[in-house]
């Protein structure tokens, strides 16, 4: 039935021709000959190995890090190259409107684009299997290494092919950072069963992680964590085939994402929250505010769609009454305080578990609501703007940067203990670190500050709304 | 039957509108030439109907579809053929259209029959086998068409489809377009070389600025348009003798004269056209060709441009 997809099949034509393929397996053999004999000689001259089961392991340990160049290098180079050979090929407008479904679309790439790598893989899984019976390697570490490998190699290459697909009304290149964001948070998922693994790496199989409070094995923690993300992945890969000029995130979808990020990472931190660490909770709200602050950035209505929707909004109401109002609801800001909204609704209940003081936290999270809420203006600042100055971005993140850095330069210059907190990098150091927390006048100066600095976006971004909505009544 | 009803229209682009206010209505069978200069929003348009593009405002129905919700659908009923394409490069001929078939749902055991005959179409049987990086531009172009035929789409939309082609690549496209206009598809063709589309359009929608300025009948809009009709009087001696008998003539207005042609503007019908080649054999004047100059869309262009 797969085999049956038109893209795999046009792949199959240009990728499968004999030459092509002989000089591939060529390759292949020449390596798989290199690896072996290299370690021939070096069990039978060197005794490296000491016993045949014991070569016969190392070899098999060896193609399975030849099957994870295969399947999470050499196919996610290939999965992120699809879309822009269509590209300069000329060739992506017919891609785009051919009839068959996103996902049929996104598995002729995934599959179609790498049966060369998929057919040596093949062999290379047969051999791995049987230099892995000579060598005794245990069936339970084959078969979940095998689960780690085919989930992280899904997730790789799902990534590798969302970061390639263009946005079809934006010059905009591919975008890289959506693939760089999503494996930082699969790394930081991983990063404590990864190290308890590596440095266990003998009876890998029988080491276990927490989950909330079912054990699992590492490597099954791992491929579940992996396939989660891909799960994302993938529905952001049928996302940008069905709605191509749409930001990647619906809002629901970037609702469910932030809930199940949460939910997610509260299984894997919930032992060690038990433990009513202090630091714990806050590296929590830390790992947590992530996705809060990244997501709006993949979600965000632009301008384009807030013509479309005040023309709609205009066609629909008889009189221009509340269109401000109703303008102002569908805009970004509603969205972004909601999702911070989870965000905080989450930390309370880790201050609850963690029995730090309710009160003091949630001073905690206004002043870091007053934060998000600058961040979140300059983000609407440039969907407002962006259409009246193409540069605009670049002011509104350099400003950004100066928000975040300046007052930790300052703080260093004037040699002041306090100017630091003035910055959600300097202010979140503190928590964390440091066992004293900021005073409440302190908090209360900070807070007032960022108010103080909103006022400003918030006109502007008012004067374009209003912009908006009298351009489209003279329409 | 209306197979396509565009209802006001709007696309914007930031603060550029790109198509504003385009409604445009079109009936199985005819041939609908977008004409108008570079940044008018033809391609935006046809982008759109091809479901490339989304309208910012308006309503477009393709076949009954609403081109919003049900483009899916839309797609397996049109042929688009963008402006600056090139196919898959590393594919043979058959292989590519049987790729397209496949895609686009052709039964499996008339794929290889519908190849054939689309090789045919195009006339590029004899290179079935060879790799589409091979061919000309021409070629490529044409087997762009032949793409689009291979699953028989009910409207074809062909952007600017002869551009940066050599007359005699121009020449053999215009044939396979020719060809499939007579066989009484709907097409939607755009372009800004007009005579790319004189004399193969049954309707214009001229457009500038976004907006159409004028649309119709291609026959309608010469009568609106042209209020007179152009004369070529071609003589073999007394040129000046002719020109002074047409100008004492009702209703006419000399044009230019030169190597004893004389081109003569007259807004009359047929019996007078009659009239004045009758009235100049009889003083004498040795006619050897009188006919009418027909206008074509180039001169139409030029002349709603001006009036504009």
């Amino acid at each position: 039935m797969i085999l049956n997809n038109p893209l795999i099949r046009r792949y199959r034509y240009s990728l499968m021709r004999p030459r092509q393929l002989w000089i591939y397996i060529t390759i292949y053999i020449a390596i798989i000959s290199l690896i072996l004999f290299i370690n021939y000689t070096a069990y039978q001259y060197q005794e490296w190995f000491g016993n045949q089961a014991r070569f016969f392991k190392g070899v098999c340990y060896q193609f399975l890090i030849l099957q994870v160049v295969f399947l999470c290098l050499l196919a996610a180079s290939n999965s992120g190259s699809a879309i822009k050979d269509e590209i300069t090929g000329k060739s992506y407008d017919f891609f785009r409107i051919l009839p068959i479904s996103a996902g049929k679309k996104a598995v002729g790439i995934l599959v179609g684009k790498n049966l060369v790598v998929l057919l040596l893989a093949g062999i290379n899984f047969l051999l791995l299997i049987i230099f892995g019976i000579l060598g005794q390697v245990g069936g339970v570490f084959l078969g979940q290494s095998f689960l780690a490998l085919l989930s992280v190699a899904l997730l790789a290459n799902s990534l590798a092919l969302l970061s390639s697909i263009k946005p079809v009304s934006t010059k905009k290149k591919n975008q890289i950072a959506i693939f760089i964001v999503l494996c930082f948070f699969f790394v930081l998922f991983i990063i404590r069963p990864a190290i308890k693994a590596f440095t266990k790496i003998s009876g890998l199989e029988n080491i276990t992680e927490k989950f909330y409070t079912i054990e699992l094995p590492v490597l099954i923690l791992i491929s579940l964590v992996a396939f989660y993300f891909s799960c994302w992945a993938i529905k952001g890969i049928l996302r940008r085939f069905t709605r191509e000029d749409e930001p990647l995130f619906s809002r629901i979808g970037a609702y469910l994402f932030i809930v199940g990020f949460e939910f997610v990472l509260f299984g894997l931190f919930y032992e060690y929250l038990t433990d009513g660490a202090r630091k714990t909770n806050y590296l929590y709200w830390l790992i947590s505010l992530l996705p809060v602050l990244l997501v709006p950035l993949w979600s965000f209505r632009s301008f384009d769609r807030y013509l479309e929707h005040s023309g709609l909004i205009r066609i629909k109401s008889a009189g221009n009454k509340n269109l401000m109002s109703r303008m102002l609801l569908y805009s970004n800001l509603p969205f972004d305080f909601s999702l911070f909204a989870i965000w905080a609704l989450c930390s309370i209940g880790t201050t609850l578990i963690t029995k730090q003081g309710l009160l003091y936290n949630l001073y905690y999270i206004v002043v870091l609501f007053s934060f998000y809420l600058f961040l979140m203006l300059l983000l609407e600042l440039y969907v407002v703007y962006k259409p009246v100055s193409n540069k605009i971005g670049l002011l509104l993140s350099f400003i950004a940067i100066v928000y975040l850095f300046l007052p930790l330069i300052l703080s260093g210059i004037l040699d002041n203990k306090e100017v630091y907190l003035y910055s959600l990098l300097g202010f979140y150091t503190r928590v964390l670190f440091y066992e004293s927390a900021p005073g409440i006048s302190t908090i209360t100066r900070i807070w007032l500050l960022n108010v103080v600095l909103c006022i400003v976006p918030i006109i502007l971004i008012w004067t374009r709304y209003r912009h908006i909505l009298t351009a489209r009544q003279k329409m | 039957m209306e197979i396509l009803e565009v209802n006001s229209i709007r696309k914007e682009f930031g603060t550029v509108v790109a198509v504003n206010d385009v409604s445009l209505s079109v009936e199985k069978g005819q041939v609908w030439g977008l004409i108008g200069p570079n940044g008018a929003g033809k391609t935006t348009l046809l982008r759109i109907l091809a479901t490339v593009l989304r309208p910012t405002i308006g309503r477009v129905r393709l076949l009954g579809y609403d081109l919003a919700k049900e483009y899916l659908a839309i797609r397996k009923h049109i042929g688009f053929l963008p402006d600056f394409f090139n196919l898959y490069n590393d594919l043979t001929l058959r292989e590519c259209l049987e790729f397209f078939a496949k895609a686009y749902k052709v039964e499996d055991k008339l794929i290889s029959q519908r190849i054939d005959e689309v090789l045919d179409y195009i006339e590029l049987q004899s290179k079935r086998d060879d790799f589409i990086r091979h061919l000309s531009r021409g070629m490529v172009q044409r087997m762009g068409v032949g793409v689009l035929l291979v699953h028989g789409p009910d409207v074809f939309l062909l952007d600017e489809p002869a551009s940066g082609l050599d007359p005699k690549a121009r020449i053999q496209l215009r044939a396979v377009l020719t060809k499939l206009s007579r066989e009484g598809k709907t097409i939607i063709i755009s372009s800004h070389i007009l005579t790319e589309l004189s004399g193969f359009c049954s309707h214009i929608a001229l457009m500038n600025e976004g907006k159409i300025v004028l649309q119709g009948a291609v026959d309608e809009i010469q009568q609106k348009v042209f209020d007179s009709r152009k004369i070529r009087v071609s003589v073999l001696e007394n040129c000046d003798q002719a020109v002074r008998l047409i100008k004492e003539f009702p209703d006419t207005k000399i044009g230019t004269v030169q190597d004893n042609e004389i081109t003569v503007e007259i807004s009359a019908g047929e019996s007078e056209l009659a009239a004045l080649n009758s009235h100049l054999v009889s003083k004498g004047i040795k006619v050897f060709s009188f006919g009418e100059e027909k206008t074509d869309l180039e001169d139409l262009f030029m002349k709603i441009s001006d009036s504009e």
